[in-house]
């Protein structure tokens, strides 16, 4: 397949196209490439039009190992020959290629890019709840009104699940019933009427954190979209929009009322309001499902403990803490930019072998990010190194919300 | 040493006029290149081999604007000195 050409060949093709004799032509191509060899003895470099340049590059003299014997040895420095063909000859050498060129890829060229880029246009409604609603504390029925987040693929709910490992913002969410106990009694008979069962694990993000302010529009659009999704099932939607509305001003009017009452009212107010939201989800079909969706989320979730004794702590703590955790955080090392304060020493840990940070993160905080406050904690240095015996200081945190 | 004192050197040592030589390494380089456009390769006794090489397309990231592109597929010619020649240097 591949053709071989020798000295005799390029001869044979001069006489072609020259009028010379064969020894002529012979001798000429021999002397080229002599001379090619001669000059580069004695030069750095010669350049042959039409051909290209030839360049004697130095390699300097380096150490290596005998691959049999393993004797080092040293390679001398010598010259190497370089060539690099002149644009003419290697255009002419590249002509079967040349009409293509160099093509700047945008982002989007690969079809795997396409197929992310697609689900991102279908949820976005997931997204933005996702996303706006993190912050606020109050909206568990506006999350639960919307049934298209449930209907959209069940992408959007994982991430938000991910979310909620941040163990200490669960007891918040035993406080948001607590400033929401009038409107929430209201919001239980639009979820029911709502056909969508399972707002649960939105439910439980949303509830952890969203600003109020911020929500109302967006929980609007959330609604007004997941309306246009449904538009078979219900003539009136209309309706469900009112209601939904509705709810989201009660919310935001018990929100409010609730940031004004001083802390004290919250205190008194934790242990009633957890029973009371159960009873009423109890008294619920549909919540009863939240309930045991909640319910399962925790056996899933390593979290579960460690939401349990957040639990058990916020009630004492938690209003306690609002006001001096700030000054208590002053005493510990800070992570910088952490959603949460280092507040105090939950437990010391005694490292074992088989022993890791991480995994002491993933069992105390469900999280194997935490690891972070571990280490901010005990002001390691090098995390990766620790020893047998070592005592490791738990952080209790606070979130900074 | 540069094309004209290349061709000078070769009409000396070959005794054609520098015209000729001239010409007749304008025959020789056509020769070549016809060769190499068949994707031939030269070997030359105690200098070399001329190989034409198939490089196949890939994807260029500019580092400092992390643009990408797409590098066409390619023939290259490339030449491996013989052991002759790499001794004598």
């Amino acid at each position: 397949m591949e053709k071989k050409v020798y000295l005799p060949d390029l001869a044979e093709g001069l006489i072609r196209r020259k009028e010379i004799g064969k020894k002529e032509a012979d001798l000429f191509v021999r002397t080229v490439f002599e001379l090619i060899v001669d000059a580069l003895t004695t030069e750095q470099q010669v350049k042959v039009k039409g051909v290209g340049t030839f360049k004697v590059v130095t390699v300097d003299s380096r150490e290596s190992v005998n691959v049999n014997t393993g004797e080092r040895i040293v390679i001398s420095s010598h010259g190497k020959v370089t060539f690099s063909p002149e644009k003419t000859l290697s255009d002419r050498v590249n002509k079967p290629f040349a009409d293509f060129e160099t093509v700047v890829l945008n982002d989007g060229t690969r079809t795997e890019d396409m197929e992310r880029i697609d689900p991102v246009i279908e949820v976005p409604v997931e997204e933005t709840p996702a996303v706006e609603e993190t912050p606020a504390v109050e909206e568990t029925p506006v999350v639960g009104e919307t049934p298209a987040v449930e209907e959209t693929p069940v992408v959007g709910e994982t991430p938000a699940v991910e979310e909620t490992p941040a163990v200490e913002e669960t007891p918040v969410v035993e406080e948001t019933p607590v400033v929401e106990e009038t409107p929430v009694v209201e919001e239980t008979p639009v979820v029911e009427e709502t056909p969508v069962v399972e707002e649960t694990p939105v439910v439980e993000e949303a509830p952890v954190e969203e600003t109020p302010i911020a929500e109302v529009p967006v929980s609007e659009k959330i609604v007004s979209s997941s309306v246009s999704k449904e538009p078979k099932s219900g003539r009136g939607w209309l309706f469900y929009f009112f209601l939904f509305v509705l709810a989201v001003l009660l919310l935001l009017g018990g929100f409010i009322l609730g940031r004004k009452t001083p802390v004290l009212n919250q205190k008194e107010e934790v242990a009633p309001a957890t029973t009371t939201t159960k009873a009423d989800v109890s008294a619920h079909e549909e919540t009863d499902t939240l309930k045991n969706d909640t319910l399962m989320a925790e056996a899933k979730s390593p979290v579960a403990n460690a939401t349990q004794a957040a639990e058990t702590q916020v009630p004492e703590s938690q209003p306690v803490s609002a006001q001096s955790v700030e000054e208590r955080a002053a005493q510990y090392p800070q992570v910088k930019n952490g959603e949460f304060w280092i507040v105090g020493i939950k437990a010391t840990h005694i490292i074992e072998k088989g022993d890791d940070l991480s995994k002491l993160a993933l069992e105390h905080y469900g999280n194997k990010r935490m690891i972070s406050y571990i280490i901010k904690m005990n002001r390691l240095r090098d995390p990766s190194h620790i020893c047998v015996g070592q005592k490791i200081e738990l952080p209790e945190l606070v979130s900074r919300q | 040493m540069n094309n004209k004192e290349f061709l000078n050197e070769l009409s000396k040592r070959t005794g054609f006029s520098a015209k000729e030589t001239a010409e007749l390494m304008a025959a020789l380089t056509n020769e070549l290149a016809e060769q190499f456009e068949e994707e031939a390769t030269v070997s030359v006794m105690g200098f070399g081999n001329f190989e034409v090489k198939k490089k196949l397309e890939r994807v260029l990231i500019n580092p400092s604007t992390k643009q990408r592109m797409l590098v066409p597929p390619k023939m290259v010619l490339t030449f491996k000195p013989s052991a002759t020649l790499k001794e004598k240097l």
